[in-house]
């Protein structure tokens, strides 16, 4: 069995709690705890008495997205008006962003359901985390939001399959937060339960689960997921991935600078508080009510 | 009618004949001539007595391709690979914007037409010049025609055009080289309905549009879109897509060791010298009029 760092992994009630454990990060995602996330996938996928997954978060978030903090070369030292880090050709930072290291298409494809128990903030690339489960249920205080393209950055089309086509505009283009209610009503989660609540819930969708045959389980996991596959949810991430090159690379001096001098001379709580102050009150969530402190 | 400077527009013989025309430039394509190109399609679409397009190059070439002569960038700022003074996101979002045009509307408006086009290919017939050929519906090569892609030598795309027509072995084996490929070869691999003797060009594609038109218009138009449309279903529309993206992140990633010498030529004269330098390594082709070495 593997020695994780940055994860949980623990059998139970007939599944598999797999913990993003990250706390001081909220779960930022790094490589590492990607490799964790497959090498944990691996041993569900060879253990018989494990029949589903639960995905959640350790402490008060869910995931923040990924993380940004050891990443080379990725905000710091752009160079104006180039928009690129000194030394490196565009041909390079293209390059580097068409790449896909996540792979959280394995997820949707997963013989085992995997479900999701959102338990506070799923921001960005936690969010799209979230969305490749197969059922998500969310605690009163979950969060879900991409405030990254608010510096420029990519939604994901997952958020167009689930949410549908006005709702994913409405917050992909925004940036805004949605609390659990309204991912609820938009279909991105089944169930808001209290946070108490939250994992006893998932498991008991595990046993119910751990009643059907493994094979007519995983056939109907695929009649969906490889359904939705061939209706032209691959071709759609395929798209999607490229995407992300544009996305990340066409950055403006007038609205990134200023973001990466308060990152660099400040800190991270100032930069987002520049980025994201002039759209609060969020229309959602723990930051619907508050001024811009 | 439009007064066109950089092509010409002749009904006769029930089609009409378009000639793409710069000959001093070999036809090299420039946003003039692509939007000349559009406006004649446009009266032709319009014109009942036109039944059929034949397109076609002047001075004995088809089209060497996108115009790389004319270059109105400040110098590039190396390593970054982009122009002096301006940001990766307006170069890359001019070029996704300028690509998404070409491919996706300019080229898919040329595969839908509602009359056939027919691509009289003479000479050279390289790059853009070969992508605008093949989205023709039937293309009939002259002996001496030569088609190719060197523009994948410096920073620039393949067109899935290609793998569409010669299939995924041929079209990497010819795009991932820009080699040449020569009338006879470009038959065998099926980027082509077939080869005539050079005198025997224009009047070959005027039957064929002369034994169209004895078909009726609606019925000629409904075949065309079954195969058209068809392809188009099966994702050659989704191919396109990603390849007009793919294309403008291509002719962004400039190496200093790849490009450099492009622009100097291109700022100082000499363009035909950074040609032969470029291509010098790839001789002899092994196809058509470079398959000796000089």
């Amino acid at each position: 069995m593997p020695e994780y760092q940055e994860i949980l992994y623990e059998k139970k009630r007939g599944g598999a709690l797999i913990t993003l454990n990250r706390p001081d990060a909220m779960n930022a995602i790094s490589r590492s705890m990607i490799k964790e996330l497959h090498l944990a996938l691996d041993e569900v996928e060879q253990d018989n008495e494990i029949r589903a997954v639960v995905l959640t978060g350790a402490g008060r978030a869910f995931s923040a997205g990924m993380d940004q903090g050891n990443r080379a070369g990725r905000r710091r030292d752009i160079h104006w008006p180039y928009g690129i880090v000194h030394g490196q050709t565009a041909a390079e930072v293209i390059d580097s962003w068409r790449i896909d290291p996540r792979n959280f298409r394995r997820m949707w494809e997963f013989g085992k359901p995997i479900i999701g128990a959102i338990n506070g903030w799923a921001m960005g690339a936690g969010s799209w985390l979230s969305l490749y489960t197969h059922i998500m249920l969310a605690s009163e205080n979950a969060v879900f939001a991409q405030p990254e393209v608010r510096h420029g950055s990519n939604t994901s089309f997952m958020w167009t399959l689930l949410g549908g086509y006005k709702n994913a505009l409405r917050y992909g283009l925004t940036g805004d937060h949605i609390d659990a209610h309204e991912a609820l009503r938009i279909g991105l989660v089944v169930k808001v339960v209290p946070a108490d609540r939250l994992l006893d819930e998932c498991f008991d969708i595990v046993e119910r689960i751990a009643k059907v045959p493994p094979e007519t389980v995983k056939i109907n996991l695929q009649v969906a997921t490889l359904g939705l596959d061939m209706m032209g949810l691959r071709d759609a991430l395929t798209y999607d991935k490229q995407m992300s090159a544009p996305a990340h690379v066409m950055l403006r001096e007038e609205l990134r600078k200023p973001l990466d001098d308060a990152r660099a001379n400040k800190g991270i709580r100032e930069y987002l508080q520049m980025r994201d102050g002039p759209f609060q009150p969020e229309p959602f969530g723990p930051r619907a009510k508050k001024k811009p402190e | 009618m439009p007064d066109y400077k950089t092509i010409l527009y002749q009904k006769q013989r029930s089609g009409v004949l378009i000639t793409l025309n710069r000959p001093k430039e070999l036809n090299a394509l420039n946003e003039q001539l692509m939007s000349e190109l559009d406006q004649a399609l446009a009266e032709a679409e319009n014109d009942p007595e036109i039944r059929g397009v034949i397109l076609t190059g002047a001075n004995g070439a088809f089209s060497v391709g996108e115009d790389i002569s004319e270059d109105n960038e400040p110098p590039t700022a190396w390593p970054y690979g982009v122009p002096e003074g301006t940001s990766l996101n307006q170069v890359y979002n001019r070029f996704r914007d300028a690509d998404r045009k070409d491919i996706l509307q300019r080229q898919l408006n040329r595969w839908l037409y509602p009359k056939p086009i027919v691509a009289a290919v003479s000479g050279w017939c390289l790059g853009a010049g070969a992508s605008l050929a093949l989205t023709c519906h039937i293309t009939i090569a002259a002996d001496d025609a030569v088609f190719g892609q060197p523009q994948v030598r410096h920073a620039a795309n393949t067109d899935f055009i290609w793998v569409a027509l010669a299939g995924f072995k041929n079209a990497l084996r010819y795009s991932l080289t820009g080699d040449h490929v020569d009338a006879k070869e470009a038959l065998r691999i099926g980027l082509i309905n077939q080869v005539v003797p050079k005198a025997d060009l224009l009047e070959t594609c005027f039957k064929y549009v002369e034994r169209i038109a004895h078909v009726p218009p609606e019925t000629v138009k409904i075949n065309l879109h079954i195969s058209t449309q068809g392809l188009e279903m099966m994702g050659l529309r989704k191919a396109w897509a990603l390849n007009a993206e793919l294309a403008a992140m291509a002719r962004l990633s400039k190496r200093e060791e790849f490009n450099k010498r492009l622009e100097e030529a291109r700022r100082q004269g000499g363009l035909e010298a950074f040609l032969r330098e470029r291509d010098a390594p790839f001789q002899p082709e092994p196809f058509g009029p470079k398959a000796k070495k000089p």
